[in-house]
């Protein structure tokens, strides 16, 4: 499919197209997942965007222990430098890091967390006032724009709002230009993920 | 009021050593001993990878009257083995409705010198409470960076407030009742005004990066 590539690559020479990295969790429902995938592809190809999947399901990473040597150690850089660590390099090197995942108890599903973990050597230690509150300081002049689309077993209007603020909140950590949030049923027709693809999408801005 | 017997305590700390989480959770510990619970505390930073240590967890939730976790805060919400252990306990207790008497609560901790970064994390708690068929006894939010694993007795004054919150929450838990407001506002009260806490800890991290001998790359790009 147009502009899309396969997940594990390293970071491609630019093509001068906006590129989106797509952390892509794992389901209940692999029809969802798979019909989700279709459907994102599409509709951010027909707008220009080359597009890096990173099926989660297929992954292999650890998480992030806590150790800090990635700002104390190795500024920037993770010890254990497996797909975790290449991970942060693709993201960083993008415009835009959208999120696919379940939702749980308003958080992004375990192996989606995991893999956000990694993106710590993205920051620098040091604090800074940011809105008002603590948060690290930025390591890069530039960061991606965030954007996540929650899959919620039926009507759950709590789950959604604490994932909507979860969302906004990593927003603001990872220094991202602009903020889209879209939820989808996990029981949702082909119409409901066109709809919630299209919100997405829809909200979703690059800096220049 | 319930009786409670049996506490079963979730340390979420991804870190494989001692951490502040687990610093809370033993003194958490003692003070519900004191109260005459039972208390079994379980590391969950390799649970993922340890299968036999998931399944004592998943009897032991259901053995237990009251399961508290504590956990760093990661991303704005709990990091990966605590998410994990808490999504494998709801898929164990999927069908279980309302009516129970079994409690949970949890507390939160964070470096940021603001208990109400916690806010987003202990919410995802109170909704796992109630997917899972929990009561939900409420939260705690630290604030300020960690204890490095010391225990609380040890750290004198700068744990007081730490130490009676959860004397306060232990006595709450044991009559199986909420956490009192009082343990919530003592845990989230800041050691240091806010200001003052970033200059100490952007010293703090400096000093890290000079004693590793890389205080130059302090804002190093490796990609």
């Amino acid at each position: 499919m147009h502009g899309q590539q396969e997940s594990n690559k390293k970071v491609s020479a630019t093509t001068g197209l906006p590129r989106a990295v797509v952390f892509l969790g794992q389901m209940v429902d692999e029809r969802l997942r798979t019909n989700l995938r279709a459907v994102l592809t599409d509709k951010l190809s027909a707008k220009g965007w080359e597009l890096d999947f990173v099926d989660l399901a297929e992954a292999r990473l650890t998480n992030c222990i806590g150790c800090f040597e990635c700002w104390i150690k190795t500024p920037g850089q993770c010890r254990f430098g497996d797909f975790g660590s290449e991970l942060a390099g693709r993201v960083i090197h993008s415009d835009l890091f959208l999120i696919v995942s379940q939702i749980r108890f308003g958080s992004y599903s375990s192996d989606v967390q995991r893999a956000w973990e990694r993106m710590l050597p993205l920051l620098n230690p040091l604090f800074e006032k940011v809105n008002g509150e603590t948060h690290h300081a930025h390591r890069y002049d530039r960061y991606p724009s965030l954007a996540a689309l929650g899959v919620l077993d039926g009507a759950d209007g709590k789950s959604e709002e604490i994932f909507r603020k979860r969302v906004k909140r990593n927003s603001i950590n990872l220094f991202s230009p602009s903020c889209s949030v879209t939820i989808v049923g996990s029981q949702g027709t082909s119409g409901h993920v066109e709809k919630a693809v299209g919100d997405l999408i829809a909200g979703i801005e690059v800096a220049a | 009021m319930t009786t409670v017997k049996q506490a079963l305590l979730l340390c979420g700390s991804p870190k494989p050593g001692p951490s502040t989480s687990r610093s809370l959770l033993d003194y958490l510990a003692r003070e519900l001993q004191g109260q005459g619970l039972e208390v079994q505390v379980f590391n969950l930073n390799h649970v993922n990878r340890d299968e036999s240590l998931m399944e004592k967890i998943l009897g032991e939730t259901e053995r237990s009257d009251i399961i508290v976790a504590a956990f760093p805060l990661y991303i704005d919400g709990l990091p990966f083995p605590t998410i994990y252990t808490l999504e494998r306990i709801a898929d164990h207790r999927r069908g279980v409705v309302g009516g129970t008497t079994k409690g949970f609560a949890a507390i939160s901790n964070c470096g940021f010198p603001e208990a109400t970064q916690n806010q987003t994390a202990l919410a995802t708690c109170e909704e796992f409470a109630r997917e899972a068929g929990f009561r939900w006894l409420g939260g705690l939010a630290l604030c300020g960076g960690p204890l490095g694993g010391r225990p609380l007795e040890s750290l004198g004054g700068m744990a007081r407030n730490m130490r009676e919150a959860l004397s306060g929450m232990a006595k709450a838990l044991a009559r199986g009742e909420q956490i009192p407001a009082e343990s919530m506002r003592l845990m989230a009260k800041p050691l240091l005004p806010i200001w003052l806490y970033r200059v100490v800890s952007n010293r703090g991290w400096k000093k890290q990066l000079k004693k590793n001998k890389v205080g130059n790359k302090i804002g190093h790009r490796a990609y």
